[in-house]
């Protein structure tokens, strides 16, 4: 029995209908669409803040008038020659890389843990970075010890697959680990997380040992993640295994709400699991791969993302996978522009940005859950 | 139309038989009850049925068809399955978890129908006003009734109200509920196969099962212990072999059918 049919409620609550559930989904569909229009001007807008603040100070009707004057058109704004080459090689590779990086990250978070039913799995977390960081390190040293000099050029394709392979088998093991059953064991996966990633520093500590001194700059840029190796070379290696994910895993979202299920329950609903699986699996690898060995390791901005936008649109995939990227993009660009303005004109790591935003949030998380009864 | 078993057997990798040589048959529009003590191969024999499980020896059919040569959407439009107790930790609301049973109709129905039958689903199992409700706030009851409504919705068609060729494998569907939504429950079961469809539930409860099915299944280490309609098997002596306790089975004084009590090993009661 249902309060609408108890004496003296009636009339105080609607008896709900099609109708009401119909209106009640429209509306929701609307706040989605909202949520989407709002997030990509927020990402416009910060990326454009981006491009245009800095060390060498640009208006916006400058930026506006240099990237103009790119495609043709003229506009008569006044700007130096040392301005435009600070934006067009210096600036603008980096907002798109921190955009690209962001969006890879957030989306393969919130993948991530639809793959693992678990809100508190994350490519950092889990050890996708950690194994990408390690074998891109290794592939560092091991190219300059193997080919000298000559492995200079060769280093920029190297690392990327390396990151790859290094991420898809810390992941593919991680599942295989914490999975038993078609259950997910939660404890299992953070802790194999935490020795994995633990592991990997210790792989990175010994590189540093043996690395000499030009190498030891590089290594050191892994583990606190950073956009200012950012150049159009790098993007153009980097950019199709990014957008692999961000075009490939909303595709997915359908398959990823009904595993939200459970295993079982997706197989019965004529989910194909292990396609869907294996296809989550190695998009995540790929992209994240690709973002570590191009800025490091950036953690929690794939935890945090995913988790805002749960509760503001819910965890239905299709809206949540998109929503994911955009903010995700706009969070690590504005993450980047406060790491590089903040010290002007030091800079700071922006895995330290990161991590003082998304530590704390993510003890957030677990109190609020532990007052719920715990998220295990 | 017919789902087929032949033969099924399931060994485990250490050797163990958890199901062995189960012939049966579930046709359109019969109930078929799956009784048996803790550990005796039901959700085993349920989950070969469904397809999860490969069986290690014979062979599973759906109208002729062979189970695993069927493609996986295709036989989601047969075969909806009601598991025990899932885990969901995201905040799904209620609607969005009974729409999800609509997903194998994904090109065929338009997104307007399918929120019509979730809604009609909702409602069957007393729940629509759930719909809007975060789904793992729930009580343990609501939530199996939710996950009902979600197989319901699975097997529903736009186009007609015949079920048949279409199975709807319940296991222990009525573990979590209290007594007026065990009988609703059943009921919804009973008027699905009215409609053509053939069921299959494991069910505890004995009254239960001799009132709402056909004919029933009871297993025992595996095995097919009996098998028959419930006022043919339902005796003394065969549920002092399967569950080792003493039961008076008696005529339902309303509706005629066995009427089972039982007591334990040691007959408590009588000394008290």
């Amino acid at each position: 029995m249902n309060e609408a049919t108890l004496p003296g409620t009636v009339g105080m609550k609607a008896h709900p209908s099609t109708d009401t559930v119909g209106s009640w989904l429209r509306q929701r569909r609307h706040r989605r669409i909202i949520t989407l229009i709002v997030l990509t001007f927020v990402l416009v807008g910060v990326a454009t803040l981006g491009i245009s603040m800095g060390a060498v100070s640009l208006s916006l009707e400058q930026t506006f008038a240099i990237l103009l004057e790119r495609v043709g058109i003229s506009t008569g704004v006044d700007y130096t020659r040392s301005q435009e080459t600070v934006l067009l090689s210096i600036r603008l590779p980096r907002v798109l890389l921190g955009v690209l990086v962001g969006a890879t990250l957030s989306i393969s978070g919130a993948a991530i843990q639809g793959l693992f039913r678990n809100p508190l799995a994350e490519p950092g977390l889990i050890g996708t970075s950690g194994g990408a960081a390690m074998a891109a390190v290794w592939a560092i040293i091991l190219t300059k010890a193997i080919a000298g000099e000559v492995g200079s050029d060769l280093i920029r394709w190297i690392v990327p697959c390396a990151a790859f392979l290094g991420s898809l088998l810390v992941t593919w093991f991680v599942y295989r680990l914490s999975c038993s059953m078609g259950r997910v064991q939660v404890a299992t996966m953070l802790l194999a997380g935490v020795a994995i990633t633990t592991f990997s520093f210790a792989v990175m500590g010994l590189a540093m040992f043996v690395a000499d001194d030009s190498q030891l700059r590089t290594i050191t840029f892994w583990t606190l993640g950073s956009l200012a190796g950012a150049t159009w070379q790098s993007l153009l290696i980097a950019t199709p295994l990014m957008l692999a994910a961000v075009i490939g895993l909303p595709l997915l979202a359908r398959s990823m709400d009904a595993l939200a299920l459970g295993e079982a329950e997706a197989f019965h609903l004529g989910v194909p699991v292990q396609r869907v699986r294996n296809m989550t699996i190695l998009l995540v690898a790929m992209a994240v791969g690709a973002s570590v060995a191009l800025t490091g390791i950036i953690g929690f901005v794939g935890l945090i993302v995913p988790h805002i936008l749960r509760l503001l649109i819910g965890p239905d995939n299709r809206t949540l996978l998109p929503a994911a990227a955009l903010l995700g993009a706009a969070l690590l660009a504005a993450s980047d522009l406060l790491a590089r303005t903040i010290a002007e004109p030091a800079e700071m790591p922006l895995g330290v940005v990161t991590a003082f935003i998304g530590a704390p949030y993510f003890l957030w998380i677990l109190l609020k859950n532990r007052e719920r009864g715990g998220l295990f | 139309m017919t789902l087929q078993a032949k033969n099924l057997s399931y060994r485990t990798r250490t050797g163990e038989v958890l199901v062995d040589s189960i012939n049966m048959e579930l046709k359109s529009g019969e109930v078929v009850g799956v009784l048996g003590p803790n550990g005796a191969g039901k959700t085993t024999l349920l989950k070969m049925l469904s397809g999860e499980l490969a069986p290690t020896s014979g062979e599973v059919r759906i109208a002729g068809e062979r189970l695993p040569e069927l493609a996986h959407a295709e036989r989601a439009l047969h075969v909806a399955v009601l598991p025990q107790a899932g885990t969901l930790t995201f905040p799904y609301p209620v609607i969005d978890i009974v729409l999800l049973g609509r997903l194998p109709h994904r090109h065929r129905s338009s997104a307007r129908t399918d929120r019509r039958i979730a809604f009609r689903c909702l409602e069957q199992v007393e729940a629509e006003h759930l719909a809007e409700r975060s789904y793992p706030t729930l009580s343990g009851g609501e939530k199996q009734r939710v996950q009902l409504a979600r197989i319901l919705a699975q097997l529903e068609s736009a186009h007609t109200e015949n079920l048949s060729e279409k199975y709807l494998l319940l296991d222990e569907p009525t573990s979590a509920l209290d007594l007026s939504h065990q009988h609703q429950v059943l009921e919804s079961a009973r008027s699905m196969a009215s409609r053509g469809a053939g069921v299959l539930a494991i069910l505890h409860d004995l009254n239960l099962a001799s009132q709402y099915t056909d004919r029933l299944l009871v297993l025992h280490g595996g095995k097919a212990a009996a098998e028959g309609p419930a006022g043919v098997i339902l005796e003394p002596v065969m549920i002092q072999r399967v569950y080792g306790v003493e039961a008076v089975i008696n005529n339902h004084p309303r509706l005629g059918c066995p009427l089972v009590s039982t007591t334990g090993k040691k007959e408590v009661l009588s000394e008290r």
